[in-house]
């Protein structure tokens, strides 16, 4: 089987506008979730980008055409010769000076994707967008259909709109009184309330290794496997024994041809909603016990949606790199009734992990999930 | 692969006052999300493997409702503070594929397309990569996604088509209906904005002359590579017309019509081998695209 590696990365987040801040910021403790001046109601915390202002009408290109530069810039690859597979999240609602602006999701993907060689492709499952775009571009460099993409997803939704319609489906975290911005969203903590919504993007160039070899580009890791699956469950919540969530990740290390003893780690999807967390708690400790190292970053940059499985992948191929695994931000008290896993929590742990478990769970019920390894020559 | 069944669906009383089991189940949903789900209803039948049943789902290029939209004026005005958790859901992208898998309890491999240009054909490339023994693709559109609609119902279309890699012949014409391939044919683009968008040529020109891109390649080449955003560049006049031809270009699309369209017309198809080749307004906006057949006698 040929073997598919990742020459590039970009990422801008809530901790800054490379991907190198993003893992500093995350090894350091940090969490970019703040308070947002310009909107009022119960929820008003969010990851946003500091490196694009927040009036910029077509802010969702721009901070997707940034991160995707970045990505082709290390991978030292043309957009001309390289296929696309992203995902936008929804329509846009921003404003400008005469109004409201709506842009439908599909325009922002039209404008990234026409300097792109075939194949161009959408994704769209919800918050499992950006690690579905990385794996299905995987499956086609794999398969010989084109020798590189970019990958992963961009998403800007930090407003009024956004944040109301959130909180209506209790999925977001409310504001409480004297708390800090910073520590709306705890993923697995007793005291979570649900996630802060966040801007950002997250791209990768994913290759075939035969293609960065002959090009002389060193690979940063390696993509092993690829999963989806459907939770059939609810369109709100998952099952609270994780299946779909299970399902996923068997998916994944059974496309890598691995045993679950093999994953050194788990980013983990880790929102901080009372369901979500109860399922992944679940699927986790049964698929691999609680000795994996388990972390999530939405603590610290919020749930970006389609860009949120793209940038938890960098932190992925991060800790492969590095053996080090970033502390789950504002996880304090951990929630003893969830299944019980090892939480990296306050400080790095550093770990012999050389295979870190992607996984992202979409609203309505989508599942996917990544194998990615240290590139080994 | 060979077409097992197909259906296309434009109006939804009919599904409400004849279908009501299943109107119950839809009902809370935008119509596009209806009619592609009660279209897909219609095909289900000839489906042999339910709980392995793959699943293509194309997002709307035109998301939200009307009560979707009377939120955000509202909240936009500061008139509102909460909203109808339901009507959330209308701007949700994969909200088809997760109301049929509900439906169905389908655990099968299952992907959703976003709304952009010509994502049918490659929901077309897609089932044919994938090695599944039956694939449904179901997508829905309606004429208006805008938050300055007038909040009436829009024209709405639902469509849903079955794959079976197994020869079998087509439920409407009985005929084996075998999808051979999608073809690429060249990168056009400027010709197909200029018949999508009418007044886009003017556009190009003016952005030419702005932004005086290299040529790198040849006429219509240029051309495509001038409108192209300068990656790295985020602000000026040329995004400013990207923003607007791009507008322009998304009231045009639409995630149903092409496939309802290729579906009639080969329908109508002799034996032998079929080409269609996409209609400008149904492609991707980019390139020439020509999806073969092979009609069974």
């Amino acid at each position: 089987m040929k073997r598919v590696v990742i020459t590039g990365t970009g990422a801008l987040s809530a901790l800054g506008a490379t991907p190198t801040a993003l893992w500093r910021g995350l090894l350091e403790g940090k969490s970019g979730v703040r308070a947002l001046a310009r909107v009022s109601g119960e929820v008003t915390t969010g990851g946003e980008v500091d490196a694009v202002p927040h009036d910029v009408v077509d802010r969702d290109q721009v901070i997707a055409t940034r991160a995707i530069h970045e990505a082709l810039a290390e991978a030292k690859r043309d957009a001309a010769t390289t296929g696309f597979v992203w995902g936008t999240a929804l329509d846009t609602y921003q404003r400008d000076a005469h109004g409201l602006v709506h842009r439908a999701a599909g325009s922002c993907f039209e404008g990234l994707a026409r300097r792109f060689a075939r194949p161009r492709r959408m994704i769209a499952l919800a918050c499992a967008t950006g690690t579905a775009a990385i794996g299905e571009a995987f499956r086609l460099v794999r398969g010989g259909r084109v020798e590189a993409c970019v990958a992963g997803g961009s998403s800007t939704m930090l407003g009024p709109f956004y944040l109301i319609g959130f909180h209506a489906l209790r999925a977001v975290a409310v504001d409480v009184d004297n708390e800090p911005a910073s520590a709306a969203c705890k993923p697995f903590d007793r005291q979570r309330r649900g996630f802060a919504l966040a801007d950002g993007a997250g791209a990768v160039v994913v290759e075939l290794l035969e293609s960065a070899r002959a090009r002389g580009v060193e690979p940063i890791a390696e993509v092993l496997g690829y999963g989806v699956s459907q939770d059939a469950f609810d369109l709100n919540r998952p099952p609270p024994d994780g299946a779909g969530a299970r399902l996923v990740m068997e998916r994944a290390l059974a496309d890598a041809r691995l045993e679950a003893a093999a994953i050194g780690a788990v980013n983990a999807h880790g929102t901080g909603t009372l369901a979500g967390d109860l399922a992944e708690a679940a699927a986790i400790h049964g698929l691999l016990g609680a000795r994996t190292p388990v972390s999530s970053v939405k603590g610290a940059i919020g749930h970006a949606m389609a860009a949120a499985g793209a940038l938890e992948a960098i932190v992925a191929i991060a800790t492969c790199r590095t053996g080090i695994v970033p502390p789950t931000a504002n996880l304090v008290d951990v929630d003893e009734t969830l299944a019980p896993i090892d939480h990296v929590v306050k400080v790095p742990r550093e770990t012999a992990a050389t295979r870190v478990l992607n996984v992202s769970f979409g609203m309505g019920g989508q599942n996917a999930a990544l194998v990615v390894g240290r590139f080994a020559p | 692969m060979y077409l097992v069944a197909a259906s296309h669906l434009t109006d939804l009383a009919l599904v409400r006052d004849t279908r009501p089991a299943l109107w119950r189940e839809l009902r809370r949903f935008n119509a596009p999300i209806q009619l592609a789900v009660a279209a897909a209803h219609d095909v289900l039948p000839h489906v042999k493997t339910p709980s392995e049943l793959a699943i293509i789902s194309l997002a709307p290029c035109h998301s939200g409702s009307p009560e979707l939209h009377r939120w955000v004026r509202d909240i936009e005005a500061g008139g509102a503070v909460k909203m109808n958790p339901t009507h959330t859901l209308h701007a949700v992208d994969n909200l088809a594929l997760s109301v049929l898998s509900l439906s169905l309890g389908t655990r099968g491999w299952s992907m959703s397309l976003g709304g952009a240009a010509g994502m049918f054909w490659s929901a077309l490339e897609l089932a044919l990569e994938r090695e599944e023994r039956e694939v449904l693709i179901v997508g829905g559109d309606q004429a208006s996604g805008s938050h300055e609609s007038d909040f009436a119902p829009s024209r709405a279309a639902g469509f849903a088509m079955l794959l079976t890699r197994e020869r079998a012949p087509c439920a409407a014409t009985g005929h084996a209906m075998r999808l051979v391939g999608v073809e690429i044919r060249s990168d056009v683009f400027s010709a197909r904005l200029a018949q999508i968008c009418p007044n886009t040529g003017q556009d190009e020109a003016e952005t030419r002359e702005h932004d005086g891109s290299a040529c790198e390649h040849d006429g219509r080449a240029m051309t495509l590579m001038s409108v192209r955003p300068n990656i790295g560049q985020t602000g000026g006049e040329q995004r400013g017309r990207e923003i607007e031809r791009m507008t322009r270009m998304s009231r045009c699309l639409d995630a149903a019509r092409g496939a309802i369209t290729m579906l009639a017309a080969l329908h109508g198809a002799g034996c032998g081998e079929w080409t269609y080749e996409v209609p400008a307004e149904d492609g991707d906006g980019i390139d020439d695209i020509v999806v073969h057949w092979e009609v069974g006698a």
